[in-house]
């Protein structure tokens, strides 16, 4: 096992590790470097963290194709070292498999961000435990639909998907290298306009850079030298630390720390896909007009639903299993005017939703579901200043006593429209702004 | 003039000289048609006085189709169509276009697409077709057998009322006699933390135009917290039902006490109110009331 002293630009044996560090780290191992997405760092974490023992076990995609992959839990080293490679055209979600009856003991997998917000809001459902749970966040600015991306290859880009040896979104375009080195970029933007380049929910996703994870990790900010070859790694919690100290002392994995200028663009980057995605949002959930329109609106897009319940069980937040009440009480023998099913999920994904898109991918009947979900979740995160998945906030639905509309927890005497007075001296308010980079509703301070 | 008397009537035709239904004895100003025949089965009778000369004055063309009565008047011009049946009184239909204005007969019947006009008169008995559509001025439904509810639309609220002070104010108000509408349906929970939001969308569901949560007043639940929970509950269930497009008026929560029934007679009847100005509920099925 080479110990990383006498190779690379930094070693960073023995070096302290801390919550908060912003690193470029890479894998040791030439052939991961090569393989694995900018540097491998993740599978090299990852393997690591396996071979170690730190987990039990890892939750990654195993590869069929350029285009297909199978989630597979695995205790071998070598199993997580094949599976290198970032892959765009798999929209699945991993959280959904993390159920007790599929693993046990403690497990490691690498997380888009709603992958990551999926397994927070599991854990605060009791479905998976969190300290057992270490999630290697990487950003994300889109997946795409593996039929979407064959149609693509062959009516925009005119390759052969068999002569495809990986592909990249770089600056807004969206690139396919073939096996015979050549680069072939469209910007994803024309992709989009004639309606092909990524899912729908991906184009108004609120977050592309994983914080609510153990690590955040991608290529946004990895310039000169290490372009192509290493990944940007911010260490966001203690557990993470503990991911990335142990691939240093195993060997696996070498970091430096990250310049100015690559945090300055990796923030640039994230904030130009952040606006990206707010001006889609300001699209698809445009206002409903007309006064008498609105359940018109929601009667029509679910007009063709066959009440298969695929939704509720490819939903990762849904974790009420066989019991639950949008089944329960629903019957396709009932002659209402909307079901019972739409009307409950309506309310409780009002705080739980995460725009991942796993409930329109499954729909046989094809309705926009995320985006009719995300019109009820709207208002609530505006009027409870709660982003699902983010934090380990209990949701606002499960509380047992109306907030402060300004979402601190301070006490307060009188009637629940009073705020706490300006006791937390807006530092709620700073926090709000910091996070989700816009005002939070209401409220005192 | 005159048809040749046919010889086989004498097999069809059991009358015999009694009967007035004599071979020749119509037809001979009968423009019916030549050979026209009268059978026994005839709906023509034997009084029957042969169209010829209708009362209303026009030639009756006599299609096959029609059936003349005894007191039959005419139906040459009769825009009804097939198997229309008139009967005494009935006033020639001639520009009849089963339409407003129609002074309709005791045993008028009404065809799909019937519009009755604020002028229309029912008489006992009529048969309305379910596509009628009545105005809410509509004057006439004291025996209509048309739709059950003919009548105007009045709110059907749904109440939840919690057992220790909503449904004891309940009580209160009916003690004391304080005068409310009859829209609330009340259902009786122990807390007002029982309603689950299922129940408040199958209440819609099924045809509320609105409902009511009501329970104690904050600090004084009997489970202690429970109202709370309700609070949190509502606010969820107010913003989802808003977005779907329900009035916000169409769901509220109220706090009332065990002694104030008269507040609960003005809840109810403001209530009323509201939900009466609104209208209809979007979620009520079709045929509900």
């Amino acid at each position: 096992m080479r110990t990383g002293t006498e190779k690379g630009t930094g070693a960073r044996k023995g070096i302290e590790i801390k919550v908060g560090d912003k690193l470029i780290g890479y894998a040791v191992s030439e052939d991961l470097r090569k393989r694995g997405a900018s540097g491998g760092l993740v599978t090299a974490l990852l393997a690591a963290a396996l071979e170690k023992g730190l987990v039990d076990r890892v939750l990654t995609l195993k590869k069929l194709n350029e285009f297909e992959a199978v989630p597979v839990f695995t205790s071998s080293v070598e199993e997580v070292m094949e599976s290198a490679g970032s892959m765009h055209s798999v929209p699945v979600n991993l959280a959904r498999y993390l159920k007790p009856e599929f693993f046990s003991g403690k497990i490691a997998l690498p997380a888009k961000p709603c992958d990551a917000r999926a397994l927070v809001e599991r854990a605060k459902r009791n479905a998976v435990s969190g300290e057992a749970s270490y999630v290697i966040g990487l950003n994300c600015g889109g997946t795409l639909h593996p039929e979407t991306t064959r149609k693509m290859l062959e009516t925009v880009y005119r390759l052969n998907p068999e002569e495809i040896a990986r592909e990249e979104i770089v600056r807004g375009k969206l690139v396919f290298f073939t096996k015979d080195g050549e680069e072939h970029a469209v910007p994803m933007d024309d992709l989009e306009a004639e309606g092909l380049g990524r899912r729908e929910p991906c184009r108004f996703c609120q977050v592309k850079i994983p914080t609510n994870a153990d690590l955040a990790c991608g290529n946004w900010g990895v310039i000169g030298e290490f372009a192509g070859r290493g990944t940007f790694v911010e260490v966001m919690t203690e557990k993470g630390a503990e991911l990335l100290r142990n691939a240093i002392d195993a060997g696996f994995a070498e970091t430096v720390p990250a310049d100015e200028k690559s945090i300055a663009v990796r923030e640039k980057v994230n904030k130009v896909m952040l606006g990206m995605s707010d001006k889609r949002k300001g699209e698809v959930l445009a206002p409903i007009e007309g006064a008498g329109e609105r359940f018109e609106y929601f009667r029509k897009a679910l007009e063709n639903c066959i009440h298969c319940g695929a939704c509720k069980e490819a939903c990762p937040v849904c974790t009420c299993g066989e019991a639950s009440k949008c089944t329960a009480y629903s019957s396709l023998a009932d002659s209402y005017k909307m079901s019972l099913f739409h009307m409950v999920r309506f309310l409780h994904l009002s705080d739980s939703c995460i725009g991942c898109g796993q409930c329109e991918d499954v729909c046989p009947a094809e309705i926009p579901l995320t985006s009719l979900y995300q019109r009820f979740a709207a208002p609530v995160k505006h009027e409870y200043g709660y982003m699902p998945g983010m934090s380990d906030r209990t949701p606002p639905y499960f509380a047992l006593k109306l907030e402060n509309e300004c979402g601190c927890q301070h006490g307060h005497d009188e009637g629940y429209e009073e705020g706490c007075g300006g006791e937390c001296e807006g530092a709620y308010r700073e926090e709000y702004k910091a996070r989700y980079r816009e005002e939070p509703e209401g409220g005192c301070c | 003039m005159g048809v040749e008397k046919n010889e086989s009537y004498d097999e069809y035709y059991p009358y015999g000289v009694s009967g007035a239904c004599e071979a020749g004895a119509y037809e001979v100003s009968d423009t019916c048609g030549k050979n026209s025949p009268h059978w026994p089965n005839d709906a023509y009778g034997i009084s029957d006085t042969c169209e010829v000369i209708d009362a209303c004055g026009i030639t009756d063309t006599c299609e096959g189709r029609d059936m003349h009565g005894t007191c039959n008047v005419c139906e040459v011009s009769d825009a009804c169509g097939s198997g229309a049946s008139h009967v005494a009184g009935d006033a020639c239909e001639v520009s009849d276009a089963r339409g407003t204005g129609d002074a309709c007969g005791t045993c008028d019947l009404h065809v799909a697409g019937d519009v009755h006009g604020s002028g229309d008169v029912h008489g006992s008995g009529d048969a309305c077709e379910v596509s009628d559509v009545h105005g809410t001025v509509d004057a006439f439904e004291t025996v209509d057998t048309c739709d059950t509810w003919d009548t105007a639309w009045e709110p059907k609220i749904v109440m939840f009322c919690c057992n220790w002070c909503s449904y004891a104010g309940a009580d209160g108000a009916g003690i004391g006699r304080f005068q409310q509408p009859a829209s609330m349906r009340i259902i009786r929970v122990m807390c007002s933390s029982r309603v689950d939001p299922v129940h408040v969308f199958n209440a819609f569901l099924e045809g509320a135009d609105a409902v009511l949560i009501t329970g104690c007043h904050l600090g004084d639940c009997h489970y202690i917290n429970g109202n709370e929970k309700t609070l949190v509950k509502f606010r969820f269930m107010r913003s989802m039902l808003k977005e779907l497009g329900l009035e916000e008026e169409r769901l509220q929560l109220n706090w009332i006490s065990a002694s104030e029934g008269e507040k609960f007679a003005k809840v109810v009847t403001e209530v009323t109110e509201q939900i009466r100005k609104l209208g209809p509920s979007p979620l009520k099925p079709k045929g509900v009331a």
